[in-house]
């Protein structure tokens, strides 16, 4: 089956990983800007990284037929120095114009600090002010309830804000309710340990539906999964769901998610379904 | 809803896999006693301890379990976060219709 990875690290994979998610059926990944595992010293850091994920990676993948899209923010994580993140943001429009940017991401808490807060919402209205989607980090483990509500308390200041081009991502149990009921898509990560399992995946599309539902891996360069979405395809065969449904969620979701970008072009190897 | 065909209501694998992770889930409670420094009692009065036993006790309470454990281990909400205390923001007032 064909499908996309709506939220993968490609940066932190080696090249042998492009050949596995082709194989498994992969035709695009989108890759938000995260955190390298270390925080970087100046906007110029950013902007070699920017590049990397638009103009580097983009090769890199179509070596094995895969769309690469990406989406560019300075992260939570890095936030809490705002002097620094402001620089950044000052940075992001140079690069808007890349043809595989999709947006702004990703974007949100990490320990749902006050500094944190307000680099989010400069980034949201560096979205609006750009016409561009939104792709949005929710907390890890106890912080997760609390920072999702609040990002969707914050995100209620812009009325304007068309709810169907942000995602809300890593959503859980007691968090996907919040996303979806508040109009947003929700990104289920499927991750070791921590947020997601295949199993776990299913369930959530058994109890709210498949509408505005994405399955990513957010693999990276911590202990994570790149063919995590194969593995909840195949777990949602073994329960005995329907090809349509599985590929609703692993394909059809993510395009029309990313079709709202207006520089969106199809990946080459679907190009007729979106 | 995107409901799975029905089946037996506890097939064979879906039963051993459900056994598996109890006895997993037991054998690392009993891990967790018999390796804590002040025995028994220092692991009650830790808070970790007791949001396990409390997670554990809920499982025998019925559905909507999941969502129950992920509340349990959450931090607390209070919708009136910005008023007291927390994150003043910093955007640019009137910016986009806000």
């Amino acid at each position: 089956m064909h499908y996309v990875d709506p939220h993968i690290h490609m940066v932190s994979r080696i090249t042998d990983d492009y050949e596995t998610l082709a194989r498994m059926g992969c035709v695009a990944v989108s890759e938000p800007a995260f955190w390298a595992g270390f925080d970087r010293r100046s906007a110029d850091g950013f902007r070699d990284y920017f590049r990397q994920i638009t103009e580097v990676e983009p090769k890199r993948a179509a070596n094995y037929g895969i769309a690469h899209y990406s989406w560019l923010c300075i992260n939570a994580k890095e936030a809490e120095d705002v002097k620094l993140a402001r620089e950044v943001i000052a940075a992001i429009p140079e690069f808007l114009d890349a043809t595989n940017v999709l947006g702004i991401g990703e974007i949100g808490l990490n320990k749902n600090t006050r500094n944190e807060a307000t680099v989010f919402m400069e980034q949201v209205e560096l979205a609006i002010r750009h016409d561009e989607t939104i792709l949005i980090h929710t907390p890890h483990l106890a912080d997760k309830l609390r920072g999702t509500r609040m990002i969707i308390d914050m995100l209620a200041d812009f009325p304007n804000l068309d709810r169907g081009r942000v995602v809300i991502d890593h959503v859980e149990e007691h968090t996907i309710r919040h996303a979806l009921d508040a109009g947003y898509w929700a990104g289920m990560t499927l991750y070791p340990v921590t947020k997601c399992s295949p199993e776990r995946a299913c369930d959530m599309v058994e109890l709210y539906g498949s509408e505005r539902l994405l399955v990513n891996s957010a693999g990276d360069w911590g202990p994570s999964r790149p063919v995590a979405v194969p593995d909840f395809i195949v777990a949602m065969r073994a329960r005995g769901h329907a090809e349509d449904l599985i590929e609703k969620v692993v394909l059809d979701n993510p395009l029309a998610l990313f079709s709202r970008c207006r520089r969106y072009v199809p990946p080459p190897r679907v190009a007729g379904r979106a | 809803m995107a409901q799975a065909p029905p089946q037996t209501a506890l097939a064979d694998p879906r039963f051993l896999a459900i056994r598996s992770l109890l006895v997993e889930l037991a054998a690392s409670l009993d891990r967790t006693e018999r390796h804590a420094a002040g025995g028994q009692a220092s692991l009650a009065s830790d808070p970790r301890w007791k949001l396990l036993v409390a997670a554990v006790d809920r499982l025998a309470e019925g559905p909507g379990r999941a969502e129950a454990l992920q509340m349990l281990f959450s931090d607390p909400y209070e919708p009136s976060w910005r008023r007291d205390g927390g994150p003043e923001l910093a955007g640019s007032p009137g910016c986009c219709s806000r």
